[in-house]
């Protein structure tokens, strides 16, 4: 068994997994990770077998301590990662030893980041089949709450002593998710959006304004929803309507005329016009996106999305394991750099 | 009823934009019919007045595939198939907005107090937070707007009005409802089987209760 100390909390760090969808109907938040291509990739690169835990660090300033042999991947933002004071690359899996400490200290670009550790999580709160942390209704997670100094969590390990390394992005001719990897770095960032169920609430003069606007991600943006500053959109009649089911990633136009686009903490449920809906895979860029950035909207339809979703499927698990293929055949004592406990592999 | 794409991995179906229980009963039956069917890929059903939610797997099953399991189900309700549970919500009247509001409508305390607990009132979904009722039937006699400023907190248990709206805080949270009362009930109690004390399509009754039955009922409920 495996115990993982928190040595630096950070600012916001949440044990998350897919999220709450059997809590939905009794009124409580989805909650879950916000950013899913990362959880995704996370999950593959530890080989997990279910939607496991995944801690999800926030603006960086975190520390953990494990003390004895584990696997885990971290993926997400583009940060300054240390495994004992030595740099490393994300979106890869390591095999830690007993005392390793994993930090991540700046975030340069982005803003979270996720770390799996493979194994069966223990000190994990379950309600309605999912440990997510909901932090409004204080259930799931480490007793419902974001973690702290010196907390304790214990994960029955898994090692399979074999490395893994997601190579997205360099061979990959998916455009969504070069998208990923470009927007991320950029302040100006161009997200993919479907027809909000209330679209008709608004005339095609402001619909058009609203495709062409920019808007500022406000200081006040949390997990519950990125809030966005901008030119107002007005209504043709009122901002209210008779309470409907806020999907993930719904754009709601308020009174005050800024668009909120509603995130994995949101209500259920809400009163708001709906303008627009962001497609799934462009959520991990907003969750990613940080205050002062400039979004811009980009009026799509489903289908488009659809179309990405088999895209990234096909690469992703064959980019991940044809590697894993390679190295089993190759000699693992080739090629390799042993720093401290951190066993590196160099790709040619 | 007409099919919403919320988002690539949701579909709605909204029926007419009223609030009726005809209307309701419709969509209970729905949601109900399809959980009954446990098909494969649907993550989870939630509903609201007029339409409903159905949160899906795309790479399991698509939006087609479920509009043709849908059609297939019969949405033949009437009004006299609707549940009868009456949920009795005991409440101590001693709100902080509870002058505001008996003013406002130039009635009396009792007044006011008579007027909401004098009524049934239908649930019609969850929402909003956990175990959250949205009810219908408050009385227009009583029906008073929001605060203009918000509450940071209202504690768990409040019992307040907000425009032609009446219900309770199921945790504590930020708020612009006008507090009347509070009970000594946990709507929502995560580690009961039955979590949420409401749900869609019962009936609940306040009943005034005093300070002293408030805080035995209070303590009553550590003991369970």
């Amino acid at each position: 068994m495996t115990k993982l100390k928190i040595l630096k909390p950070g600012l916001l760090t949440t044990i998350q997994d897919r999220g709450r969808f059997l809590g939905l109907s009794l009124g409580l938040a989805q909650s879950g990770v916000m950013d899913n291509f990362a959880y995704d990739i996370a999950l593959l690169l530890i080989e997990s077998e279910g939607e496991q835990p995944v801690i999800e660090v926030t603006g960086g300033q975190f520390c953990m301590v494990v003390d004895c042999e584990c696997e885990i991947s971290i993926t997400g933002a583009d940060s300054e990662v240390y495994i004992n004071e030595v740099k490393i690359q994300l979106w890869q899996s390591y095999q830690l030893r007993k005392d390793d400490k994993i930090e991540i200290k700046n975030v340069s670009f982005g803003l979270r980041n996720y770390i799996a550790v493979k194994g069966t999580w223990h000190t994990v709160d379950f309600y309605k089949s999912s440990c997510s942390t909901d932090l409004k209704a204080k259930l799931g997670g480490y007793l419902g709450r974001q973690l702290k100094l010196n907390d304790e969590i214990f994960v029955d390990e898994q090692v399979s002593n074999i490395k893994k390394i997601a190579k997205i992005g360099l061979e990959s001719k998916s455009s969504s998710k070069q998208s990923y990897f470009s927007q991320i770095r950029l302040k100006d960032k161009l997200i993919r959006v479907c027809d909000g169920p209330q679209i008709n609430a608004f005339t095609s003069e402001v619909i058009e304004q609203f495709f062409s606007n920019v808007y500022e991600v406000s200081p006040f943006s949390d997990r519950m929803g990125i809030r966005l500053v901008g030119n107002k959109i007005s209504h043709k009649v009122n901002a209210d309507i008779i309470t409907d089911v806020v999907a993930f990633g719904a754009i709601q136009i308020p009174g005050d005329g800024m668009p909120i686009v509603m995130m994995a903490d949101r209500q259920a449920t809400g009163g708001y016009t709906k303008i627009a809906n962001v497609i799934f895979e462009d959520l991990s860029i907003l969750a990613q996106a940080n205050p002062g950035d400039q979004i811009r909207f980009l009026r799509t339809g489903v289908e488009t999305s659809k179309a990405n979703k088999i895209e990234i499927d096909k690469y992703n698990l064959v980019d991940v394991r044809q590697y894993k293929m390679t190295l089993e055949e190759d000699n693992p004592s080739s090629n390799v750099i042993k720093n401290f406990n951190v066993l590196v592999e160099t790709i040619t | 009823m007409t099919y919403v794409t919320l988002n690539d991995r949701t579909l709605g179906i909204y029926f007419d934009q009223k609030i009726s229980r005809h209307i309701n009963l419709t969509v209970i039956t729905l949601c109900h019919e399809l959980e009954v069917l446990k098909v494969e890929g649907i993550k989870a059903i939630q509903h609201t007045y007029h339409m409903i939610a159905v949160h899906y797997d795309p790479y399991i099953i698509d939006e087609s595939n479920l509009k043709e399991i849908i059609a297939n189900i019969s949405l033949d309700v009437s009004l006299e198939d609707s549940k009868s549970e009456v949920v009795r919500i005991p409440v101590l009247y001693d709100g902080p907005d509870l002058d505001q509001v008996s003013i406002a409508h130039n009635l009396t305390i009792d007044e006011v107090i008579n007027i909401h607990s004098g009524v049934q009132y239908y649930v019609y979904f969850l929402g909003f937070s956990a175990g959250f009722p949205y009810l219908g039937g408050l009385d227009p006699q009583i029906a008073t707007p929001r605060l203009k400023t918000p509450r940071l907190k209202v504690k768990a248990g409040s019992v307040g009005i907000a425009d032609q709206q009446t219900g309770i805080y199921t945790v504590d949270s930020p708020g612009g409802w006008n507090i009347i009362g509070r009970t000594p009930l946990k709507l929502f109690d995560p580690s009961k089987d039955q979590s949420c004390i409401l749900r869609a399509g019962c009936n609940i009754e306040f009943y005034p209760i005093d300070v002293h039955t408030f805080n035995m009922l209070e303590s009553g409920d550590a003991n369970d």
